[in-house]
């Protein structure tokens, strides 16, 4: 008797099971179409093959370029950075671009595969935007925001100070060990200001093509000094919250 | 010797309202410019008790301020730190059509 029930209740459950693999293929199918597209591979006298390739390797170069145009922007509205640390990034950002431009216009107008191959290798060794570019100027800009920020701290220790030698209530103690500890943080973020600021200059497109070892340990070396750089300002922020409450308290 | 008297009388009058009208307006005057010293007191900053609560409470509100920009500002760090680790997840591999 349940053996039959199951039987019967088979074609239902089997309708189930296809009407739920159909979705997932569905929902699957467009993104698993859409994979090989950049891995490609072009027959060796398909030009326009060639093209395609290279332009939609261009693109995504060309728009992740922008977001981070578009990053740098919002923050210099917000004052996050400066005027001059902004207009250095755009000036970077758009040297790339142009260079990118002027090698999809190269690219569009080739007649052989062979030149539409070596357009497309120049777009990795000549402009290196995810592998130099990118990684330089995100971590520029992280560098911009943090020596901005560092500057605020610094420039309101004198404030701070006055506020901690004029307090007269029991909890004098605590503000005076927060505000050490708060100018501990910004000086030790500023000693690495200095050591990330000397690293920029190395982070070439030909020092990777010459030293790929080198660049990866340069960048290594910048990305240890502004993750303490941040973690130090994440410090001193924290004690000036700190500071701000006890005051609010009152 | 009546008209005399009565002149005199006159006279008296006229002088005791001369009188009030001028000790009211050095009163008035007095009141105004005590009034004005003390704003002045206030704005300059130097004994008043009071004053001394209303400095301690221009410096919390200046560091609330303080504190909220630079709260703002961590934000913005915090951001950009996401964006530096999602450049490196984007590859120049070299792949060729």
């Amino acid at each position: 008797m349940k053996l039959l029930t199951t039987i019967r209740r088979f074609p239902q459950r089997f309708a189930l099971l296809t009407a739920l693999a159909l979705i997932s293929l569905f929902a699957t199918a467009p993104a698993a179409m859409a994979a090989p597209s950049q891995a490609q591979k072009c027959a060796n006298t398909d030009v326009k093959c060639v093209i395609t390739f290279g332009d939609n390797l261009i693109v995504a170069r060309q728009t992740a370029l922008d977001k981070l145009a578009d990053s740098v922007t919002a923050l210099q509205q917000k004052h996050h950075i400066s005027d001059v640390e902004a207009d250095a990034l755009h000036t970077d950002i758009k040297t790339n671009r142009d260079g990118l431009t002027d090698i999809k216009t190269k690219l569009d107008a080739e007649t052989s595969a062979q030149a539409a191959r070596q357009d497309i290798k120049n777009v990795y060794e000549q402009l290196r935007i995810f592998a130099v570019v990118l990684p330089r100027d995100a971590r520029h800009l992280h560098m911009d925001v943090e020596v901005t920020l560092a500057d605020k701290l610094r420039d309101l220790e004198q404030h701070l100070q006055q506020v901690v030698n004029n307090d007269n209530d029991d909890r004098k103690a605590k503000l005076t060990d927060l505000f050490n500890d708060y100018k501990a943080a910004v000086t030790d973020a500023e000693s690495q200001v200095d050591i990330a600021q000397a690293v920029f200059p190395m982070l070439t497109v030909a020092n990777f093509n010459a030293n790929h070892a080198a660049f990866g340990a340069d960048l290594h070396n910048l990305s240890n000094a502004e993750q303490r750089i941040h973690t130090d300002l994440h410090k001193a922020a924290s004690d000036l919250h700190q500071i701000a409450q006890l005051l609010k308290s009152k | 010797m009546n008209w005399i008297i009565r002149t005199r009388r006159w006279s008296i009058l006229v002088l005791a309202m001369l009188l009030l009208v001028l000790s009211l307006t050095i009163a008035a005057c007095g009141q105004a410019s005590q009034q004005g010293s003390s704003n002045n007191t206030n704005s300059s900053g130097s004994y008043s008790t009071s004053q001394q609560s209303t400095s301690q409470g221009n410096d919390s509100t200046q560091i609330q301020n303080a504190d909220q920009d630079v709260q703002s500002q961590i934000q913005s760090l915090d951001k950009t730190q996401n964006d530096v680790t999602n450049s490196g997840s984007m590859q120049d591999d070299g792949q060729m059509p």
